[in-house]
């Protein structure tokens, strides 16, 4: 999106292709199941609740970090790592970028405000994450070139100004509710376990070449935030900046400036 | 990696930009006196008093109030238009463009002391004079913030020029109506919906229709007109021309669309649409300046951006810590403001380095690698495959889009003849740049460059990193060389052949052959003289003899050039060809155009070539017609025989017939083709010859 510069290897799954053995495929099968166990169920149950009206005056936690948000950012994270390892290929630095934000943002919140069971959810979640890492055949590459876009940085320290305060005020609120719902339904640590993933995950796709595609799943949650946010009574103010900024990471890596003369003319 | 060497004289050191584009802001002020100045302030104050309005109304509890949303409109436009007007103000731009700029400065500046005005009128007492003169301003101005964006805008993007003498009528009905529509919003007698209804101090409703009716009547017809201008000017333009205006086209389609259907969307999302289509424009033509090189204000744009990226860095980055430290270290916020404000301080140099580096190579590509850049010519290189006349292409095409550069065009030396073989970009200048292509010593050609849109030479970087590019191409230019070098020497030989051949036909047919003619004639008449029998039987032999010599020569004439080409023409010796293949079932016609002097060589290929069609045609293809077509077309002949037989199935391989064909083309220069037409039937035959300069 910026400019050509040095071979870089494919962002996406496309070296060491091998058909895997099926012990491996095996266990990656049985390795993306325990990993994506958690995640389908929050997203069926959650979907169940918005559809029905359950607790309907957590509605804007339903549609984000308590439901849908949360459950796309961990099946987006854990899917195309189980996919790319039963194909034999390896994942794309991208998609392990994705899984690393996640846990590590969701371990760093739980050690903040580890009350509601997220510590529970936290390790079950790592240790089958890390289950999956293993039953790869081949791993993410990791060792990223980093490269500062110069448009993308600047919007993903923009996201995180505003998703931070955000995160240590649903932080706070979270390790202040010791008693009724949310003492043991820890929403607002979910919360600020998300806007911390998407913030992290936009300075990563800032600073680091291979990963810059973390921007699309950025600008997607930022968007559904912040228009959650509004249609469902948050502050109006704080919305529309989160969707704003997301409408922004949708057009900022097109509008990077590329020169587009380089066609022959002879 | 090939060593570095000095660089040659036509690569300048890099200077500031005078004619083309800016340079900083000071010295673009100083080019541009005082108008640039004032400008600057207008677009700051419009900027200030925006920003300004938008606080106070955030912050004043009066969102709920109807002016408030539409304040966003206001201060969109106040916040956009004069950046966009202050940049064009401190470049080098047209008189047009400048035009442009003013009606975006007037227009983003009463917009910005609309919303000001708005946001002031909420907050101030409601019984406060200042209160009232307030919303009369704010009345007054609205229309001058906004209706210029949908009309006058439009027709002047992006040169400030309308599209047509025609246009200004448009213009003027716009300028009228928005000036009557202005009065008449002022005066008429609607109070300010704030906390409590304020009047205006002066209103009359009787002037206000007399304004607002032929102002409305204007402005309408101006608006539809402005997006036709935008759309005509859209379908006439070309090439980057169109990309300027195109990005255009869309953000004020939407703007139209968003404020004919502000009845119909529900409040405050009609606002919100509104405003963030008007935004739309602003960016649109930011899009323009940096991505289509709208205004050629590369060098003002790239340190903007440096700037403008390390202060929203910076300011996000102190945010986030400081929301961090915050959280970890309660309420103790002198620490956390400290320790924010340190860590921004401690990443600044660093950050600015990166950033400029990544803008750098947004703007100028991969110059500060060479490694990348050689890589990925590599790369092109080894992917051109076997056919060395791909490779000028491929370097010219690399070159321009891995360093930016405005354009690259490759020249070969073949036989003491210096031409251009490629090119990528825009139009390289005649004392643009070149770099020599040497290899093992020798100069095989030059790879110039068209520097960069508002730049005038070459930095020291681009220059190294050419001649490294220049090092890798050369050994394949070199085989390119070669390869012409030899094409060139077998066409040579070719015409020289056939230019050998006709002589020797003529000497043959006109001498030889005359002069057995003549022998023969004279035994004849010998014979009938004599009345020995021994000697009219040596007399018959010796006839017979020189007759068996002429049918000799005859035969040696006819191998050595196609039948009656020489005597006939090129095009009767077709038209005798294509009789000779004349059957019941298939029918041919041949059309010959007007034809110049071809040269030998042209002439023996296309009849050759015609030849073998026409027997292909007869043995292979089952046709009921087929058609001849000869012409001339710039300096080369188009011979182009047609059937429609069964065609050539994907499974064909190419027999001696055909080879045949290729190589009496290819041997001239020329090429020949072989496909289906278009209507699937058949087969076409089709050579381009070159008209051999050699006619002797």
């Amino acid at each position: 999106m910026t400019t050509t510069t040095a071979p870089v290897p494919s962002t996406e799954a496309s070296t060491g292709a091998s058909r895997p053995s099926a012990r491996r495929r095996a266990a990656v099968a049985v390795a993306a199941f325990l990993a994506c166990a958690i995640p389908v169920t929050f997203t069926m149950t959650i979907t169940a609740m918005l559809v029905t009206g359950t607790h309907a005056d957590h509605r804007f936690h339903q549609l984000t970090g308590q439901g849908l948000v949360l459950t796309a950012l961990w099946l987006g994270a854990l899917l195309p790592l189980a996919r790319a390892g039963w194909r034999g290929r390896r994942p794309s630095t991208a998609a392990g970028y994705r899984h690393l934000a996640l846990l590590g943002t969701g371990v760093a919140a739980c050690a903040v405000a580890p009350g509601g069971g997220a510590p529970v959810l936290l390790a079950v979640a790592t240790v089958t994450g890390a289950i999956l890492w293993a039953a790869l055949p081949l791993r993410p590459r990791l060792r990223g070139t980093v490269s500062v876009d110069p448009v993308l940085l600047p919007l993903a320290l923009l996201v995180g100004a505003v998703l931070m305060p955000y995160a240590v005020d649903q932080l706070a609120l979270q390790n202040a509710a010791t008693t009724g719902y949310h003492s043991h339904n820890p929403h607002l640590y979910d919360m600020a376990w998300v806007v911390t993933t998407i913030a992290v995950l936009a300075l990563v796709g800032a600073v680091v070449r291979e990963a810059r595609g973390l921007l699309t799943w950025v600008a997607a949650g930022c968007t559904v935030i912040g228009a959650a946010g509004l249609v469902t009574g948050e502050s109006a103010i704080w919305s529309g900046a989160v969707l704003s900024l997301g409408l922004v990471s949708f057009l900022a890596p097109r509008l990077a400036r590329s020169r587009t003369a380089a066609e022959p003319t002879a | 990696m090939p060593t570095l060497r000095r660089m040659p004289a036509p690569v300048v050191a890099p200077r500031p930009l005078r004619r083309r584009g800016v340079d900083g802001v000071h010295d673009a002020l100083a080019l541009r006196g005082s108008g640039a100045t004032s400008t600057l302030v207008l677009a700051v104050l419009a900027a200030v008093a925006s920003v300004v309005a938008a606080l106070v109304v955030l912050t004043g509890d009066v969102w709920s109030y109807p002016p408030a949303p539409q304040l966003l409109v206001d201060a969109a436009v106040g916040l956009g238009f004069p950046v966009i007007a202050a940049v064009i103000a401190i470049a080098d731009v047209t008189a047009g463009a400048r035009t442009l700029g003013r009606v975006m400065l007037v227009s983003g500046v009463a917009a910005a002391f609309t919303a000001l005005c708005t946001a002031l009128a909420l907050v101030l007492p409601p019984d406060a004079t200042s209160t009232a003169v307030l919303v009369q301003l704010q009345a007054l101005l609205w229309v001058p913030g906004f209706f210029p964006l949908i009309t006058l805008v439009p027709m002047l993007y992006p040169d400030g020029l309308l599209p047509g003498r025609v246009w200004r009528l448009a213009a003027s009905g716009a300028t009228w109506g928005v000036v009557l529509l202005s009065v008449g919003m002022c005066l008429y007698p609607e109070p300010f919906a704030g906390p409590v209804p304020v009047e205006k101090p002066v209103t009359s409703e009787a002037l206000a229709l007399a304004f607002t009716l032929p102002g409305a009547l204007l402005v309408v017809p101006a608006v539809l007109a402005g997006l036709a201008a935008l759309v005509v000017r859209f379908r006439s333009s070309h090439g980057v021309a169109r990309r300027q205006v195109g990005v255009l086209v869309v953000p004020a389609a939407l703007l139209l669309v968003v404020t004919l259907a502000q009845g119909a969307i529900p409040s405050p999302w009609d606002v919100l649409a509104q405003a963030v289509a008007t935004l739309l424009l602003p960016l649109a033509i930011g899009v323009a300046v940096t991505r289509h090189g709208l205004y050629d204000l590369d060098t003002a744009v790239r340190r903007a951006l440096v700037a403008a990226s390390l202060a929203v860095c910076l300011a996000g980055l102190y945010v986030s810590v400081l929301a961090v430290l915050r959280g970890l270290l309660g309420t103790d916020t002198t620490a956390s403001a400290v320790l924010a404000a340190g860590t921004t301080g401690v990443v600044l140099q660093p950050l600015a380095k990166r950033l400029s580096a990544g803008v750098d190579r947004l703007y100028y590509g991969d110059r500060a690698n060479p490694y990348a850049v050689l890589a990925l010519l590599g790369q092109d290189l080894a992917a051109a495959g076997p056919d060395v006349s791909n490779v000028p292409q491929v370097v010219c095409h690399r070159v321009v889009s891995s360093l930016r550069l405005g354009g690259a065009e490759v020249e070969l030396d073949v036989q003491d003849e210096r031409r251009a073989v490629a090119s990528a970009g825009s139009t390289v200048p005649v004392d643009a740049p070149a770099f020599d292509l040497r290899h093992r010593g020798e100069v095989v050609g030059r790879l110039r460059v068209a520097p960069r849109p508002g730049e005038r030479g070459l930095d020291q970087r681009d220059a190294e990193i050419l001649h490294h590019v220049a090092d890798q191409a050369a050994p394949a230019l070199a085989a390119l060389q070669l390869h012409q070098q030899l094409q060139r020497s077998r066409e040579s030989l070719v015409t020289t052949r056939e230019v050998e051949r006709r002589r020797l036909r003529r000497e043959l047919h006109d001498g030889l052959g005359a002069t057995l003619a003549g022998m023969r004639l004279q035994v004849e008449s010998a014979r009938r003289l004599v009345v020995d029998p021994t000697a009219q039987r040596l007399l018959d032999s010796t006839g017979d003899g020189i007759a068996q010599a002429v049918a000799e020569v005859r035969h040696i004439c006819e191998g050595l050039r196609p039948p009656g080409v020489d005597d006939l023409g090129l095009g009767r010796a077709i038209e005798l060809a294509a009789d000779r293949v004349r059957a019941p079932g298939l029918h041919v016609t041949v059309e010959v155009g007007s034809l110049p002097d071809v040269g030998p060589a042209a002439e023996a290929a296309a009849y050759r070539i015609t030849a073998e069609a026409l027997a292909n045609v007869v043995r292979h293809s089952g046709a009921g017609r087929v058609s001849v077509t000869l012409g001339a077309e710039d300096a080369v002949l188009v011979l182009t025989v047609e059937d429609d037989g069964v065609g050539l199935g994907p499974d064909v391989l190419r027999g001696v017939g055909l080879t045949s064909m290729h190589r009496r083309a290819e041997e001239l220069g020329g090429r020949l083709v072989v496909s289906t037409p278009a209507d699937g039937r058949g087969t076409r035959v089709r050579a381009v010859l070159p008209i051999s300069e050699v006619s002797a």
